[in-house]
């Protein structure tokens, strides 16, 4: 098929199915809130009477347009699939298109997206009305169950057939977008199952924390506080129902034997090991950023004598960081735990992590000293109180000593541990940390530079006069900035150059992944004073598990007729 | 005819007749019938604000309203009384549930509101619920919201 036709094809097919889809959400909702009203007590105040059967007209008629349009243009589709399913040798596979994988992805992932959201709506209104009182749990918007229901179920039905009737291509063939694009809709599912497991606990916690420390001086009510709950509690049960079988299958696939061809291209995807890698580092990050958060609460608490500031505040964030901490861990060591001994891959990854908590680690380090000098300078004079509070150097102090802290902290463990691992010396994950840090760096340093140029240029022309902290920040910035872009371009060129980055061999073979049972003819040219047995011996040490590299007689040039030796 | 073929032919009969069910189904059901309360109600008060309100009749409406909304209304929105209520799109009001305190002076309604509204192939259903409130002043009920818009 040629790409103006497939375009045409999948785009057309992708908009028939979004309004038919919709179409049949609000055909379903309006059935089933028709049933509500004549199943409940309620009764009609005021409105267009005939509004049902304007809705009814409306949306059947869409979803009968829309119908035969999509059903026209997928029959091609699968008409070209079928095709070109049973002459693989066209060089035309359908079946592993990028505009066919993007389809996919595109629909899976609305699909996912729509479904979590109608069973979160669902589960809230359940728990509430089990759990909470009447007259909480019916206040508000949100609450229509019918088209909630009708979500779930009608889209649920388009991604369960979609799933059924586009299976993921056979990634271990593809490269480039097609394989990636095959692989996106499961690393977005895990990824909202993660998000909302981590944001539902968190809140949960907040809310535990809250009514247990409530002294009856609060504006929250029970009432509100059950609502609240609920919602934590149905968020973070729906990001579990994700993101548990998703996570089982990956598992599994990390234990799978090295004969699972398929197992092996997912656990060696860049797509995965880029999750694997984010994943932490991002939670963690936020885990950091709560704490840091945590004990500055806990030390205005002690420090400074305010009525407002209160000892709960700080264990509510404290143990809000708490999910986020044991989810980052549990992946660092699951990362570890199901690492194979001499996989480079896998050796990579850990590496990646623990360098990419290195970088915000040091971020807050960074920023933590900057704030420490600014409150040690703005201490020694009376002026530039930037909130109009006699306690800003004070609350700066503190603010920085938990930055300071926290960062340090980060980054010592993600430094330390990313340095420890083998092969770190020349690792790409060390060059890929090592210049993110010497390029963040340069673009404060210059940031800072501008502004202490501007400011003193401005002082010079007799301008506006501008405020001291500007030259003072300015230069905390370049003294933090600097020495740290320093050290690491040192740590740069310290990097062996043993290593070329762009070495003038081949590079040696990767182990590659090939098909089961399948049989391919290469032809290799050497030269003619070669020792072809020599080759082909070092050719078979880079091969996979299973797979084999047989000599074979060519009966003729053309490699035509010949039989395995 | 082949089967892929086949197999789209199926799930179009089977989406089409999931559609003409639901369809029919939906009317059989039929439209619900607009209710009438006892008058000396918080629901029948509320109604007749409703209809004032959409009918233009700001008159009527105001005075539905409690002495404090009413002052209140005519200090903040004496120029534009209940300009544009609920007539932006065809929508029902439904009467999900009625609380009063326990001395019978104030009244909550919780009113749901379903919304229908778009045009050509892009049509939007939404839904929604409000607390009124309401108060017995002399007698009477009347609503404690100073610019309600429903």
């Amino acid at each position: 098929m040629d790409s103006a036709r497939r375009l045409y094809l999948y785009v057309l097919s992708g908009i028939s199915l979004l309004l038919l889809t919709n179409a049949g959400v609000n055909l379903v909702g309006v059935l089933l809130d028709a049933l509500a009203l004549r199943l409940s007590d309620e009764r009609l105040l005021a409105g267009a009477q005939d509004g049902v059967r304007q809705q009814v007209s409306v949306f059947a008629s869409i979803a009968l347009v829309s119908l035969p349009v999509w059903a026209l243009h997928w029959w091609l589709i699968q008409r070209a699939v079928s095709a070109s399913a049973s002459a693989p040798a066209a060089g035309d596979d359908e079946h592993a298109s990028t505009l066919r994988a993007l389809y996919r992805a595109v629909v899976l992932m609305s699909c996912i997206i729509a479904v979590v959201v109608a069973a979160v709506n669902l589960l809230q209104r359940g728990l509430q009305h089990l759990l909470v009182s009447e007259r909480v749990a019916t206040a508000g918007s949100g609450t229509d169950v019918p088209r909630s229901l009708a979500l779930l179920l009608i889209v649920g039905l388009v991604g369960a057939y979609h799933l059924r009737t586009m299976p993921p291509p056979p990634t271990h063939t593809l490269s480039g977008a097609a394989g990636w694009l095959g692989r996106l809709p499961e690393l977005l599912a895990l990824s909202i199952g993660l998000g909302m497991l981590l944001s539902g606990t968190a809140r949960l916690i907040a809310v535990l924390v809250e009514r247990a420390a409530w002294s009856g001086d609060l504006l929250h009510t029970a009432q509100t506080w059950e609502r609240a709950g609920t919602d934590a509690g149905a968020v973070a049960l729906i990001g579990l129902a994700v993101w548990t079988p998703l996570w089982l299958r990956r598992t599994r696939v990390h234990h799978a034997d090295a004969s699972d061809h398929r197992a092996v291209a997912d656990r060696h995807a860049n797509l995965w090991q880029l999750w694997l890698v984010l994943a932490p580092v991002v939670v963690l990050t936020i885990a950091a950023v709560m704490l840091h958060l945590a004990l500055y609460e806990t030390l205005q608490w002690l420090f400074l004598n305010e009525a407002t500031l209160r000892g709960q505040d700080a264990i509510s964030q404290l143990l809000r960081s708490l999910p986020a901490l044991a989810i980052g861990g549990y992946l660092l060591w699951w990362t570890r735990s199901t690492a194979r001994s001499g996989d480079d891959d896998d050796l990579g990854v850990q590496r990646a992590q623990w360098f990419g908590l290195a970088a915000p680690g040091l971020a807050m380090l960074g920023s933590g000293l900057v704030l420490l000098g600014m409150a040690v300078v703005d201490s020694t004079r009376d002026v530039d109180v930037l909130d109009g509070s006699n306690d800003w150097p004070r609350r700066a102090l503190l603010r920085a000593i938990a930055l300071t802290l926290v960062g340090l902290i980060v980054w010592a463990i993600g430094w330390l541990r990313g340095t420890a691992l083998p092969g770190n010396a020349t690792s790409r994950e060390r060059r890929g940390y090592l210049l993110l840090v010497v390029g963040s760096a340069l673009i404060v340093s210059l940031a800072a530079s501008a502004v202490l140029l501007y400011t003193l240029l401005q002082r010079l022309l007799d301008a506006t006069p501008s405020s001291g902290s500007s030259v003072s920040t300015s230069l905390l910035t370049l003294g933090v900035a600097l020495p740290t872009l320093l050290i690491h371009a040192l740590l740069w060129r310290s990097i062996p150059q043993a290593v070329p980055t762009r070495s003038t061999q081949p590079a040696p073979p990767r182990a590659v992944t090939v098909l089961p049972a399948t049989s391919q003819h290469l032809r290799l040219r050497l030269p003619d004073d070669a020792d072809a047995a020599a080759v082909l011996q070092e050719l078979r040490r880079h091969l996979p598990p299973g797979a084999t590299l047989d000599a074979v007689d060519l009966a003729d040039d053309e490699g035509h007729g010949v039989p395995p030796r | 005819m082949e089967r892929a073929g086949r197999h789209v032919l199926l799930v179009s009969g089977v989406v089409a007749a999931c559609v003409v069910v639901a369809t029919v189904l939906i009317l059989a059901l039929g439209s619900p019938s607009r209710a009438e309360w006892d008058p000396g109600t918080p629901e029948a008060t509320l109604q007749a604000y409703v209809d004032a309100v959409w009918s233009g009749d700001s008159t009527l409406a105001l005075s539905l309203l409690s002495e404090g909304a009413r002052k209140e209304h005519e200090q903040n929105y004496a120029g534009s009384p209940f300009l544009n209520c609920g007539s932006e799109d065809d929508r029902m009001l439904v009467v999900v549930r009625t609380t009063r305190s326990a001395d019978d002076t104030q009244a909550t309604v919780i009113v749901r509101i379903e919304s229908f509204s778009g045009s050509g192939i892009s049509w939007d259903r939404s839904s929604w619920t409000h607390d009124v409130a309401l108060v017995r002043e002399a007698g009477e009920w009347r609503i404690a919201d100073a610019y309600l818009c429903l």
